[in-house]
């Protein structure tokens, strides 16, 4: 039976302890590979806490309690920058496997864990998750800028084999550049990535491929100008701090404070309050 | 007619117990020598605590239960940091030379939404309000959890003598799947020869945060789902910054909302 049915119930579980907090300053931004047109345009650039982070090897997260198993429902988020025009969104990554960019055709490995990750959502138990897919360098390609296609399984659970290539943006994309893989018309989300084919290789270069989840998202347009969001304002999606589980086995997850929209280093500090259901 | 700790509080009320009462002002200046950082074994973030906090007068007058934060701002002079304010309750304190507790007090009952609850705080931190003179020491704070759980223990290793106002958030070593506190029972540490360490439970009325200093975004329970707590007679108001290790100044303040009876 759920704590949160009402509004009262909201505040009643923060008075009884029934809540966490997050709170930090992130590690500087690494100065990353600014996306280009064939690579999505969308420049992101993982974080974690100052206090642990070595970027990009070691993402340590901002903590919360341990051992939490229900639903922990963000109430009240605080991000910001402290340059202007850039967004700051709060990730929860999903590890779905890894590639290598050195040799042409199918490179990927997927992780022991069986996709799609699964969380129960308004009463409903075992449901799917789409996320968006993402590829963090983790080797700096050299030389020559890879070229990618990949193929997952789409939001609704059907298989597809991607069409649309992916070009990393330069021969020398950085260790830590993280990019959004390009999916088909008429999708929006994936479960699952079954298959990196490289098509082009590069001299070095090596990539993780994640799922991740959108927990709190944040825009500022100038230095420290920030959205104060909590689930009312959030799009309808309610964002919880849990890890949703594997189908099987046990898939690597991170929470990742991350920023978008530039390659330029910066700084970030966040504080959220999520309640216990 | 009280209002906020109702379980339908309107604004309606909240202006006309204000205009008739009047509103309570506070506002505060400090300035803070630099303190020691944090490490993954003690909070994972740098956290500075204000020994200037706001006391409550010891009685209201006819009428009035309490007040309500409906506002409260702050800043600090120091970039990339976040501060957070709220009730602030003493739960116990360790002399580090004798390695001797002495009990503090419990979490309070608030009225919250009509219901009258046993409160636990979510936000506790071990704070060197004397400074800590010792090597790395182990602190171990045991307490009641957030639904009256005894006896469970959370552990830190503290960074080499803390130095005054340096505080630690002890809420990530929690016993696994605690969130809360309601009481400490005792505070022991592995060694030192000097210093006090005061172990605090907060009920946050304000969080904020300032990649860029000074200019705070703010969120309290006018702005936010956050409780809006009865500020009661002679209770304190505790000001921390997070973030960094820096000399701070502070400035803040609070507008309160008589709680008629």
């Amino acid at each position: 039976m759920p704590n949160i049915s009402t509004i009262d119930d909201i505040f009643k579980q923060q008075a009884r302890g029934n809540y966490a907090s997050r709170m930090g300053v992130g590690a500087t931004f690494l100065s990353a590979t600014a996306a280009a047109a064939a690579s999505g345009f969308f420049t992101l650039s993982l974080g974690g806490n100052a206090i642990g982070s070595t970027l990009p090897s070691t993402i340590t997260e901002f903590p919360i309690p341990s051992g939490i198993t229900s639903d922990l429902i963000n109430l009240a988020s605080l991000t910001g920058l402290s340059l202007n025009a850039r967004g700051l969104i709060f990730l929860r990554l999903y590890k779905v496997g890894t590639v290598t960019l050195t040799a042409t055709g199918s490179q990927f490995t997927h992780d022991a864990a069986t996709f799609p990750v699964l969380r129960s959502e308004f009463g409903v138990s075992g449901k799917a998750q789409a996320l968006w897919p993402i590829i963090q360098v983790t080797t700096a390609l050299t030389t020559t800028a890879a070229i990618l296609t990949f193929n997952y399984v789409n939001q609704t659970g059907s298989s597809v084999t991607g069409a649309r290539t992916f070009t990393f943006p330069s021969a020398t994309t950085a260790n830590g550049s993280t990019f959004f893989l390009p999916l088909e018309q008429g999708d929006w989300a994936v479960r699952d990535v079954s298959n990196v084919v490289i098509s082009t290789a590069s001299a070095t270069g090596a990539a993780t491929v994640w799922l991740a989840e959108e927990i709190e998202p944040s825009v500022n347009c100038f230095a420290n100008a920030l959205t104060a969001d909590y689930f009312t304002g959030y799009g309808l999606k309610i964002p919880n701090q849990v890890a949703a589980t594997a189908t099987s086995g046990t898939v690597t997850t991170l929470a990742t404070l991350s920023v978008f929209g530039a390659s330029a280093a910066t700084t970030s500090c966040i504080f959220d309050m999520s309640v216990l259901s | 007619m009280a209002n906020f700790t109702t379980a339908a509080p309107t604004l309606d009320a909240a202006i006309a117990a204000t205009a008739t009462n009047g509103m309570m002002q506070r506002m505060y200046y400090f300035r803070s020598a630099a303190i020691t950082a944090a490490t993954t074994n003690s909070g994972s973030v740098s956290i500075i605590r204000s020994p200037q906090r706001i006391q409550m007068p010891s009685s209201n007058g006819s009428g009035i239960s309490g007040f309500i934060a409906t506002n409260v701002w702050g800043f600090n002079g120091a970039a990339a940091t976040g501060m957070f304010f709220g009730l602030e309750y003493e739960l116990g304190s360790l002399a580090v030379s004798s390695n001797t507790f002495t009990d503090g007090v419990a979490m309070p009952t608030k009225t919250v939404r009509g219901a009258s609850i046993t409160t636990a705080a979510s936000l506790v931190f071990a704070v060197a309000t004397v400074a800590v003179t010792s090597t790395t020491p182990t602190l171990t704070i045991t307490y009641t959890d957030q639904d009256g759980n005894t006896g469970n223990t959370a552990s830190l290793t503290l960074p080499t003598s803390p130095a005054i106002n340096t505080g630690f958030y002890v809420t990530p070593h929690l016993a696994s799947g605690d969130t809360g506190m309601r009481d400490v029972t005792n505070i022991s540490i592995s060694t030192g020869t000097a210093g006090t360490i005061k172990v605090y439970g907060v009920l946050p009325l304000m969080i904020s945060q300032q990649p860029v200093s000074p200019l705070a975004t703010i969120l309290n329970c006018m702005s936010a789902p956050l409780v809006p707590y009865l500020i009661e007679p002679n209770e304190y108001i505790g000001a921390y910054r997070f973030g960094a290790t820096a000399a701070a100044e502070f400035f803040y303040g609070y507008s309160l909302t008589p709680e008629t009876t």
